[in-house]
């Protein structure tokens, strides 16, 4: 899968044989924290209710989390879900290492960042799809421009060919804007044969 | 039925798995204030293999503005062929926008479509 960026405002993620199922990201959204998966996948130890801890990843930082509920042992088993501070930097995923900033946490409790705030508009100006014949016979794939695992837009692509190989292209006008939150992606489906595809994202920011 | 509406000028509602006589409504979108529907994207998607068919009709609450048709001619369940209509449609809405998706061949399938509009 190849990846090319142009000069300029406009950028094109391109590839020539991308899999079914999978994605070509071509933004990657960092921000401050929005929302915070109350279960931790670590609890730690020795922590209570009301402690407040850093969340540590690189390239960010000034988020901060508060402790919602603990056991008797003080493993934290749920946060406050609206984060304490938002920071900035972040992208959302699971089992961030803490600092702790209050209390007498033994620092072995994770965070999982389930949303960050809103980055900066994006505009995907247009999604070019091929699908590449396995194999002679009707042929269908589908594409799904989407944020993170949300679907933005969904179009298909079908043809018949008579030899594996063979491409039939679809070409799609967007013209769309939206606020990611996770990151700007596009999966490729097959539906019918069709495994593999070609897809080109013309984009800016 | 999955409802996206984006930020920005351009907006836009999606669907992968619409049901025949069911409409897409562009949300919190009130009579009057003039929309400019810049196109519709439209596939029936086949349940069965063989002839497929579906219209898809741009209304102002039940009076259509406009329609147009998908077909393919499938090999499999789930075959689609996304048609890209480039309308460019304004209007004075005095009811709501939607886009409603009917089957005519055959009576069960399903279709995917969403709407630019700003």
């Amino acid at each position: 899968m190849g990846t090319l960026t142009t000069s300029g405002s406009r950028n094109i993620t391109t590839d020539v044989a991308l899999a079914s199922t999978a994605a070509i990201t071509l933004k990657t959204i960092r921000g401050g924290l929005q929302l915070i998966t109350a279960a931790p996948g670590a609890g730690g130890l020795d922590y209570a209710a009301g402690d407040i801890l850093d969340v540590t990843l690189a390239g960010a930082g000034g988020g901060r989390v508060k402790v919602k509920t603990v056991d008797g042992s003080g493993t934290i088993t749920a946060y406050e879900t609206a984060p304490n501070a938002p920071g900035s930097g972040y992208v959302t995923g699971a089992n961030y290492a803490t600092v702790k900033v209050t209390g007498a946490g033994d620092g072995n409790a994770t965070v999982t960042v389930g949303e960050i705030i809103p980055g900066t508009p994006v505009v995907i100006h247009q999604i070019d799809c091929s699908l590449i014949a396995d194999l002679g016979g009707a042929q269908c794939g589908k594409v799904t421009l989407r944020d993170g695992a949300v679907v933005i837009w969904a179009g298909y692509v079908f043809g018949t060919v008579n030899a594996a190989t063979q491409g039939v292209a679809n070409y799609f006008p967007l013209g769309i804007t939206f606020a990611p939150r996770t990151d700007v992606n596009v999966l490729y489906t097959a539906v019918t044969n069709a495994s593999t595809a070609s897809v080109s994202v013309v984009w800016s920011t | 039925m999955a409802v996206v509406r984006t930020t920005g000028a351009v907006n836009v509602s999606s669907d992968v798995a619409m049901v025949s006589g069911t409409a897409l409504t562009i949300s919190g979108k009130v009579a009057s204030a003039p929309v400019t529907v810049k196109g519709i994207y439209y596939g029936v998607i086949a349940t069965a293999a063989g002839i497929t068919c579906g219209a898809v009709s741009l209304r102002d609450g039940t009076t259509v503005l406009w329609k147009g048709y998908a077909y393919l001619s499938a090999a499999n369940a789930g075959e689609s062929q996304t048609q890209w209509y480039p309308l460019n449609i304004t209007y004075s809405p005095t009811a709501s926008v939607n886009l409603l998706h009917t089957n005519v061949t055959p009576a069960i399938a399903s279709a995917n479509a969403a709407i630019v509009w700003y």
